[in-house]
C-alpha cells in the first residue's frame, strides 16, 4: 500500500513537472508561451544554447533582460532539469583538461612526446595488462613504481581502481598520483572512437642569439695574408644581408592527429621552419615531400599470443631504447637528461609528429613485446642535409672509391690530383668520382634550397674574389673560396635497425640495439687534424691560436673513408641492461661505433657506457649516474645524458669570424649530440614535510674527454611555503671549469642565487617575484689566449669577476575557466653571463642586458577548440659593438683621437597564434 | 546603461581621436584599411561571417541579411598612430654588418570616417535587403621629415649643424561608396543561405609632394653667390572607377556560419600631372618638367573564406577565422598571390560586457623600378619587387549605450620591417658640386664620401602602427 502511494505521489510530480516548461529542453516556440517577451524568450533561448545550460532557475538573473520580477513571476511556471554531459570524449577531456594545458605548455621541452602522452590521457590503457616499458615511458613514473604494478599483477591480483592503484605495495606517491591518469582498471571512460586532433600555429620567431652571430658574419677577414685590407661595406657579405634575414617569413605549423582508439593512427604535420618553402607556395607533391607523416597500427592484446603488444608503423617513426646511447633519433639536444622525473624517455617505437627533420626515421617500423620478451626492427631512408666540400660552382666535390678527390676538366672528364691529372688508374680503367664527399650529418639554420644556397655562396665568391681576367691576379682581399657548405638533402641515407630484449624477472631487463646507415651516394670525410685546420679556419693567422685539443671533437668525427678503411656505412651497437633490487633501480647501456675494429666484437671500437642506479623513498629519492664517452664515439642517433652538447667551447661555437664559411657553426647551434665526457651525477630531492622542500637538487662533477678539462657543478633549492597562498624558494647554483689547474687560461667560476616569491591567489590566479643574482670569475677573452706552449704567454695575467643580475615578475589571471591572461616582465643585466628565463611555453636566453615583456591570453572556445596568442617585446643591447666616430677608426684623420663605442641595441616584436581543435 | 555625462564624454572621444597616419612607402597600392566594423576590428579584421554588425556588410554584401534587425546603421572612425624608422646598416671595426643605426623617426596620425546602413525584409522563408556604405579603402597619406645635419660635435653631445630639410606629404585616400543587394532563403531556423552583391564606386584625390630645402646655415657656408638648389616634386592625381563583390554567407545551424567572398579585378582610372622641378646651379640649367598622367591603376581580385563559431561558452564565445587570398598577379606578373590570415576570439566576461581578441597577418607588396641592362647590353627596367608581411594583434570591448545602441572600441598594435631604398640620395648633398671646390664646406671631414646607396646598403625600415577604431551602431 505505501508503494502504491508513493507511486501515485511521483506521477502526481511527473505531472506536475511536465506542465512546467523545462528551461534546458524547452524549445523556442515553448518559451515564448511564457508571460514574458518574445525578446526575453529568445534571450532564454540563446542562452542555454550559448553560454551554459541553467543550473538552477536563478540562472535567469544573468540574463540582461530578465529582472527579479520577471523571474519571480517565471518561478511557478518553469523547472530545471538536470542535464549531464553525454559525449563521453567530451567528459575525459574536461577531466583531464588541466594535465592537457600542461602538458602543452611543456610541448617545446618534450619535443614530440606530448603527442603520446596526450594519446594516453584521453584513451589509458588497462593497468592490469600494461608491460615494464609501457609503465616507464609514462610522466614521472619510475622503473620502482612500475615493478610495483607489475608484481601485483603477477599474483593474479587485479587492480580495481584508483584507490586499490594507491595501495600497491612499493607504489610512491608521485608515481601513483601520475599513473593514475593514464590508466583505467575495468572499463576504459572513452570506447573506441575517431579522435582528431588538428592544429595551426603562426609564430614570427626570431633568431637565436648564437645564430644572429653566426649569419652576421662576413665572408671576409680583415687581414688576409697577414696585411690589412680594405674591405668594402656591403651588408650582402654575410647571410644575413644577402638574404635580408630580418624580413624572413614566419614560421607555420600545421598539424593533423587522427586515431581510433588506440588502434589506429594517423597523422601528419607540415613546418615551414626559417627560410623554408611555406606550404601556400608548394604544389601537392613538394607539400608531402616537406611534410612528416605516418599511418600505424598499435594492439595491446594481440588475438592469438597472449598478453603480447603489437605496434606497426610507416611514415615517421621515433625509436628510443636503453639509454639513448645507441638510439634515440631527436634533432634536439637536452642537457643532463637523465631518464627520470620530467626528463623521460618514451621507449620504444613511437609515432613522430616533432620538429624533428634532420634525424627523423621514415620508414616502416615494427614492435612486438609481452612482458617476457620483445623484439623491434625498423628501417627508414631519407635523404638528410650536410656539410658538404664544395667546388667554386657551388657543385659538390666527388671522391672515388680510393679515397682521391676527383675533379672534371673542360671536357667533362673525370680526373685525379689536380697538378698533374691522371685520368685513368694504373690499371688503365677510367677514374670515377661517384660519390659526394661530405663531412657529416647538420641541421641548417636556414632551410634553403640548394639552387638559392649555391646563389649566396657564388655571390659571396665572386664580389669578394672575382676570377681574374687572363693574366691578371686576384684582388688584394682575395680569399680561398667557400670549401665547406650546407646542402640540403646531399646524403640519401638508409638506415635499419632493431632491438631485442628479454625481461626473464618482473623489472629485469637486458636489451640489444643495433642499427647500420648506409651512405650509399656519399663518403664521409674528416681530415688529419692538419688538413683540418685549413679546410676550417680561413686564415692563418688564426691557425696557431684556434689548435686547441678540445678540437679534437670536429676532427674525431666519423669518416667513411679513412687511411685503414673505406666502407659505405656507419653501424652502431649496444647492450641495456636493468634490475629493480627492493626500492633501487639500476641501469645502463654500452654502446660502440665500428670504425677500426671488426663490427661485432665489442671492445675494439669507439665506446660510450652509462650507468645509473636511483632509490626512492615516499619522500626522497637518490640518482647516481655515472658516464663515458670516447672522443671519437660519434653516434648521431644517441640522446644521452651529459652536461654540455658536442662542439660547446669549440671555434665552432666560439670562433665563428675565423671559420672558412660561417655557417659551419650550425654543428653547434643546431646540435644534438652530447660532448665527450666522463663524470658522475648525483641528484636528490627531498620534501621534509608541506612547509619545506628541497627541489631537485645535484651535484656534478666531469672531465671533457678533449682537453681533460675537469668541472664540478652544483644546484641546489629550497622551497618554504609557511602558508598554502605563500610560496617562497631560494636556488643556488656553483659551477668551477678547470677546477683541476687553477693556473690555466680556462678557469672560470659561476655562483647564482635566485630567490622567488610567488602569492597564489584566488581562482588559481598568482603574482611572482623573482630576483637573480650571479657572479662569473675568470681570465679575460679565454678563447683568444696563446696556446700552452714553452715560450708562449698562455698564464693567466688577471682574473676579471662580472656580476649580473635579473629581476622578474609574473602575473596570471584567470577572467574565468575559459580565458586565462598570462604576462611578465623581466629586467636583466648580464655583463657577460646568459641568462635563462622559461616564458609560457619555450625558453628564451638572454645575454647582456635589456627588457622583455609578454602577454599571453589562452582562450578556451570551446570544449573542443583552444586559441593561444601572445606578443612580446623584447629590447636588448647585444655584445657587438659599434663605433660612434665617423665609423672609421682606421682613418689616417683620427689616428690620435679616441673613438667612442656603443653597445648596439636591438628591439624584437614576436607574435605568436596557435589554434588547436581536438574532437 | 551609461549616464548622459558618460555618454558626452564617449562620444567626444570618439570625435576627438581624429587623428591618423600610414606608411609612407605603401605609394602605389597606398594602405590597405582593416575591417571597418570597430568589433570585427578587434577580433582581428575576421568578418567575412558577420551577423552582428551593420558595417560587416562592406566586407561581405551577403552578411546583410544575416543580421538579426531590419533596420541598422553604424558610424565608424578610425584613428591610427604610425610610426616609421629609417635605419643605415652598420658596421663593427672588423667591417661585419651588425646592425643598422637610426638616422630619422616620424610619428604622425590620421583620422578617417565609415558608415553604413539597410534595410531588410522577412517574407516567409525568405528575406532581402538593401543597405548602402562608405569607406575609406585604402590610405595614401603620409609625411615625413629628415633632416641632413653633418657629423660635428656629436663627440661632444653637441648638435652637429643642419644642412638641409628633406619632406614628403603624402594625401588622399581611395573611397569607397557602395550599394549592397541581399536574398537570404532560410531552410529552417538556425539554416539559412544568403547571397549578396555589392557595387561600389571608388575615388581618390592623391597628392604626393617630397621636397628639399637646404638652412640658411648651409647657405651662410658657402656664401651667397653660390647656388644650393632647392627641389621639389609635386605629382597629383585622381582615382576613379567602380568595383564590385560577391558573397555568399551560409548559417549552419546554431552553432556555425560560413562565408565567401569574391572580388573582381577593377581597374580605375588616372588622371593627373607630376611636376618635377630643381633650381639652376653652378653650370647646370634648372630642371622643370611636367609629366601629365593618364593611366590605369589596378586593384587585383580577392576571395575571402571564413568562418564563425559559436560554442556553448560560459563566457558567451564567438570565434571567427578567415583565409584571404589577394592575387597579386592580376596587376604585375612579377607579384605572387598573397595569403592573409584573419582570426579573433570574443567571450563576455561579465553579463554583457565583451572582451575580443585578434590577430591579423597581412601581405603586401612592394616595388621598385630602376633602369639596367640585359645580357646583350639592351636598356630595361629592372623591377624589385618584396613582399612585406604586417602581422598585427587586437582587442576590444564594447559598451550598451542604451537600446539597440551600442558603441564598440578596437585597438591594434601591428608592425613590420623592410628594406627600401635610401628616400633621398647622400649624393645630392655634396656641395663640391654646387661650389666647384675640392674640399668640402658643410661636411667636417674630407674623406666622407657622399653617394647613394643602392641595394648593397639599403635603408631598414621599421614600422610600427597603433590604431583605434570606434563605432557606433543602432538596430531596429
Amino acid at each position: 500500500m505505501k508503494k502504491l502511494l508513493l507511486m501515485l505521489f511521483a506521477l502526481l510530480c511527473i505531472g506536475f513537472l511536465t506542465a512546467k516548461v523545462d528551461l534546458n529542453t524547452a524549445t523556442l516556440n515553448e518559451l515564448m508561451q511564457l508571460p514574458i517577451t518574445e525578446a526575453q524568450a529568445r534571450d532564454i533561448y540563446e542562452y542555454r544554447l550559448f553560454v551554459h545550460r541553467f543550473e538552477s532557475i536563478f540562472d535567469l538573473r544573468d540574463i540582461s533582460s530578465i529582472d527579479q520580477r520577471t523571474m519571480n513571476s517565471l518561478k511557478p511556471l518553469v523547472v530545471v532539469s538536470l542535464v549531464t554531459e553525454t559525449d563521453e570524449i567530451a567528459a575525459r577531456r574536461e577531466e583531464i583538461r588541466d594535465l592537457l594545458e600542461r602538458m602543452d605548455s611543456n610541448e617545446g621541452a618534450s619535443e614530440g612526446m606530448a603527442d603520446v602522452w596526450e594519446d594516453y590521457l584521453m584513451t589509458p590503457q588497462n593497468v592490469n595488462r600494461m608491460h615494464f616499458d609501457d609503465l616507464i615511458s609514462l610522466p614521472n613514473v619510475s622503473a620502482i613504481d612500475a615493478v610495483a604494478v607489475l608484481r601485483r599483477v603477477a599474483r593474479g591480483d587485479t587492480i580495481a581502481d584508483t584507490r586499490d592503484l594507491r595501495n600497491s605495495l612499493g607504489l610512491s606517491y608521485y608515481g601513483y598520483s601520475n599513473l593514475r591518469n593514464y590508466v583505467y582498471y575495468r572499463e576504459s571512460p572513452v570506447r573506441n572512437k575517431l579522435m582528431v586532433d588538428a592544429q595551426l600555429q603562426y609564430y614570427t620567431r626570431f633568431f637565436e642569439e648564437g645564430q644572429y652571430d653566426m649569419l652576421h658574419e662576413s665572408f671576409v677577414p680583415k687581414t688576409y695574408g697577414n696585411s690589412w685590407v680594405s674591405i668594402p661595406h656591403d651588408k650582402r657579405i654575410s647571410y644575413w644581408g644577402y638574404y635580408n634575414l630580418d624580413q624572413i617569413d614566419p614560421d607555420m605549423m600545421i598539424k593533423l592527429r587522427m586515431r581510433y582508439g588506440n588502434n589506429y593512427k594517423f597523422g601528419l604535420m607540415n613546418y615551414s621552419a626559417k627560410a623554408h618553402q611555406g606550404w601556400q607556395d608548394m604544389n601537392t607533391k613538394e607539400f608531402i615531400e616537406g611534410s612528416k607523416y605516418y599511418a600505424g597500427y598499435e594492439n595491446t592484446n594481440l588475438p592469438i599470443l597472449d598478453n603480447t603488444s603489437l605496434k606497426l608503423y610507416l611514415g615517421h617513426y621515433r625509436a628510443t631504447y636503453g639509454e639513448g646511447l645507441v638510439m634515440e633519433n631527436t634533432d634536439f639536444y637536452s642537457a643532463r637528461k637523465t631518464g627520470f622525473g620530467f626528463s623521460k624517455r618514451i621507449m620504444g617505437i613511437t609515432p613522430d609528429l616533432s620538429r624533428t627533420t634532420e634525424y627523423a626515421l621514415k620508414g616502416a617500423a615494427i614492435e612486438i613485446a609481452n612482458p617476457k620478451f620483445g623484439a623491434s626492427f625498423f628501417v627508414s631512408q631519407d635523404d638528410k642535409d650536410a656539410l658538404a666540400y664544395v667546388n667554386r660552382d657551388g657543385s659538390y666535390v666527388m671522391r672515388d672509391r680510393f679515397g682521391n678527390d676527383v675533379f672534371t676538366d673542360e671536357n667533362g672528364q673525370y680526373f685525379i690530383q689536380n697538378n698533374t691529372r691522371f685520368y685513368t688508374y694504373e690499371d688503365g680503367s677510367l677514374v670515377q668520382g661517384d660519390k659526394r664527399k661530405l663531412f657529416t650529418y647538420i641541421n641548417p639554420t636556414l632551410a634553403y634550397d640548394n639552387e638559392r644556397l649555391i646563389e649566396g655562396e657564388q655571390w659571396f665568391n665572386s664580389v669578394l674574389n672575382p676570377t681574374p681576367a687572363p693574366g691578371q691576379s686576384y684582388e688584394a682581399f682575395a680569399m680561398p673560396y667557400i670549401n665547406l657548405a650546407n646542402r640540403t638533402d646531399a646524403m640519401r641515407e638508409k638506415l635499419w635497425g632493431t632491438h631485442l630484449q628479454v625481461s626473464p624477472i618482473i623489472g629485469t631487463k637486458l636489451g640489444f640495439t643495433s642499427y647500420t646507415a648506409l651512405y650509399d651516394n656519399a663518403h664521409l670525410v674528416v681530415p688529419d687534424y692538419n688538413s683540418l685546420i685549413p679546410t676550417l679556419i680561413r686564415d692563418s693567422y688564426y691557425y696557431t691560436k684556434l689548435q686547441k685539443t678540445m678540437n679534437a671533437e670536429i676532427s674525431n668525427l666519423y669518416s667513411t673513408q679513412t687511411d685503414t678503411y673505406s666502407r659505405d656505412y656507419r653501424r652502431v651497437l649496444g647492450f641495456d641492461a636493468g634490475v629493480v633490487l627492493g626500492n633501487t633501480s639500476v641501469q645502463g647501456e654500452y654502446a660502440e661505433l665500428t670504425v677500426d675494429g671488426e663490427d661485432h666484437k665489442l671492445g675494439d671500437d669507439p665506446k660510450a657506457y652509462l650507468m645509473s642506479a636511483h632509490t626512492q623513498f615516499e619522500n626522497l629519492y637518490f640518482l647516481t649516474l655515472f658516464r663515458n664517452y670516447d672522443v671519437n664515439f660519434d653516434n648521431p642517433y644517441s640522446s644521452s645524458f651529459s652536461e654540455h652538447e658536442r662542439y660547446d667551447d669549440t671555434i665552432i661555437e666560439k670562433n665563428i669570424y675565423a671559420l672558412t664559411n660561417p655557417s659551419i657553426s650550425d654543428l653547434y647551434q643546431n646540435g644534438n649530440q652530447s660532448q665527450p665526457e666522463r663524470g658522475v651525477y648525483f641528484e636528490t630531492r627531498y620534501k621534509f614535510n608541506n612547509y619545506f622542500t628541497i627541489g631537485r637538487s645535484y651535484l656534478d662533477i666531469w672531465e671533457r674527454l678533449t682537453d681533460g678539462r675537469r668541472s664540478a657543478r652544483f644546484q641546489s633549492e629550497l622551497e618554504f611555503r609557511p602558508l598554502y597562498q605563500l610560496g617562497m624558494r631560494l636556488r643556488y647554483k656553483n659551477q668551477v671549469n678547470r677546477y683541476d689547474d687553477l693556473a690555466e687560461r680556462g678557469v672560470s667560476k659561476t655562483n647564482e642565487y635566485t630567490m622567488a616569491i610567488r602569492t597564489f591567489l584566488s581562482n588559481r590566479d598568482f603574482l611572482e617575484l623573482e630576483y637573480r643574482y650571479n657572479t662569473v670569475l675568470s681570465p679575460p677573452y679565454t678563447s683568444l689566449t696563446n696556446p700552452a706552449e714553452p715560450g708562449n704567454n698562455s698564464m693567466a695575467g688577471a682574473m676579471t669577476l662580472m656580476t649580473g643580475d635579473y629581476i622578474g615578475v609574473n602575473y596570471t589571471h584567470n577572467f574565468s575557466r575559459s580565458l586565462k591572461l598570462q604576462g611578465s616582465f623581466i629586467y636583466w643585466f648580464g655583463h657577460g653571463i646568459s641568462h635563462w628565463d622559461w616564458e609560457d611555453m619555450e625558453i628564451d636566453f638572454m645575454g647582456e642586458k635589456g627588457a622583455k615583456a609578454w602577454i599571453a591570453i589562452s582562450s578556451r572556445i570551446s570544449n573542443n577548440m583552444y586559441m593561444n596568442l601572445k606578443f612580446r617585446n623584447k629590447t636588448f643591447q647585444d655584445k657587438e659593438l659599434r663605433i660612434r666616430q665617423n665609423n672609421d677608426p682606421n682613418h689616417s684623420d683620427l689616428a690620435d683621437q679616441l673613438t667612442y663605442f656603443d653597445r648596439v641595441e636591438h628591439s624584437e616584436n614576436t607574435i605568436r597564434l596557435s589554434l588547436d581543435y581536438r574532437f | 546603461m551609461l549616464s548622459n555625462k558618460s555618454m558626452i564624454i564617449l562620444i567626444f572621444v570618439l570625435l576627438a581621436s581624429a587623428l591618423s597616419a600610414f606608411s609612407i612607402t605603401d605609394t602605389y597600392f597606398g594602405n590597405r584599411y582593416g575591417s571597418m566594423d570597430a568589433r570585427a576590428f578587434a577580433m582581428g579584421s575576421s568578418g567575412v561571417y558577420n551577423d552582428f554588425r551593420v558595417a560587416g556588410i562592406s566586407e561581405n554584401p551577403a552578411n546583410l541579411t544575416l543580421l538579426k534587425q531590419f533596420v541598422g546603421l553604424q558610424l565608424n572612425t578610425v584613428v591610427n598612430r604610425a610610426e616609421d624608422t629609417r635605419m643605415v646598416p652598420l658596421y663593427n671595426s672588423f667591417d661585419n654588418y651588425i646592425d643598422d643605426a637610426v638616422y630619422a623617426s616620424n610619428i604622425n596620425a590620421y583620422v578617417n570616417y565609415a558608415g553604413a546602413g539597410f534595410v531588410a525584409k522577412r517574407m516567409g522563408n525568405m528575406g532581402f535587403g538593401l543597405g548602402a556604405y562608405h569607406r575609406p579603402y585604402t590610405s595614401f597619406d603620409g609625411k615625413y621629415r629628415e633632416e641632413v645635419r653633418n657629423n660635428r660635435n656629436t663627440d661632444n653631445d653637441g648638435y652637429p649643424e643642419k644642412i638641409a630639410q628633406n619632406d614628403i606629404e603624402n594625401s588622399g585616400n581611395l573611397y569607397k561608396t557602395g550599394m549592397v543587394v541581399s536574398a537570404a532563403y532560410a531552410l529552417s531556423d538556425y539554416v539559412d543561405l544568403n547571397l549578396g552583391f555589392d557595387y561600389a564606386l571608388m575615388a581618390a584625390d592623391i597628392s604626393q609632394e617630397t621636397s628639399i630645402k637646404w638652412s640658411q646655415w648651409s647657405q651662410d657656408q658657402v656664401g651667397e653667390d653660390v647656388v644650393l638648389p632647392e627641389y621639389s616634386k609635386i605629382a597629383d592625381w585622381e582615382l576613379s572607377g567602380a568595383q564590385m563583390k560577391i558573397g555568399t554567407a551560409l548559417r549552419i545551424g546554431t552553432r556555425l556560419g560560413i562565408a565567401a567572398t569574391y572580388t573582381p579585378k577593377a581597374t580605375l582610372d588616372i588622371t593627373g600631372t607630376d611636376f618635377t622641378y630643381r633650381e639652376a646651379y653652378r653650370n647646370t640649367p634648372m630642371d622643370s618638367t611636367l609629366v601629365v598622367l593618364d593611366g590605369e591603376h589596378d586593384l587585383p581580385s580577392e576571395l575571402r573564406i571564413g568562418f564563425s563559431y559559436f560554442p556553448r561558452n560560459i563566457t558567451r564565445t564567438v570565434f571567427n577565422m578567415d583565409l584571404e587570398m589577394v592575387n597579386y598577379n592580376d596587376v604585375m606578373d612579377a607579384f605572387d598571390p598573397v595569403y592573409n590570415i584573419y582570426a579573433g576570439v570574443e567571450h563576455h566576461i561579465s553579463h554583457r560586457m565583451p572582451l575580443r581578441l585578434g590577430f591579423q597577418a597581412v601581405n603586401s607588396y612592394f616595388y621598385d623600378s630602376e633602369p639596367g641592362t640585359d645580357d646583350e647590353g639592351n636598356s630595361i627596367t629592372l623591377i624589385n619587387t618584396r613582399k612585406v608581411l604586417t602581422p598585427m594583434i587586437t582587442a576590444g570591448s564594447a559598451v550598451d549605450l542604451g537600446k539597440n545602441f551600442t558603441l564598440d572600441l578596437g585597438f591594434g598594435y601591428a608592425f613590420r620591417d623592410y628594406e627600401a631604398l635610401d628616400l633621398f640620395g647622400d649624393a645630392y648633398y655634396n656641395d663640391k658640386i654646387y661650389t666647384g671646390s675640392n674640399s668640402y664646406e658643410l661636411w667636417p671631414t674630407s674623406y666622407i664620401n657622399l653617394q647613394n646607396r643602392g641595394w648593397d646598403n639599403p635603408d631598414k625600415v621599421k614600422e610600427n602602427y597603433i590604431t583605434l577604431n570606434a563605432g557606433l551602431s543602432f538596430g531596429w
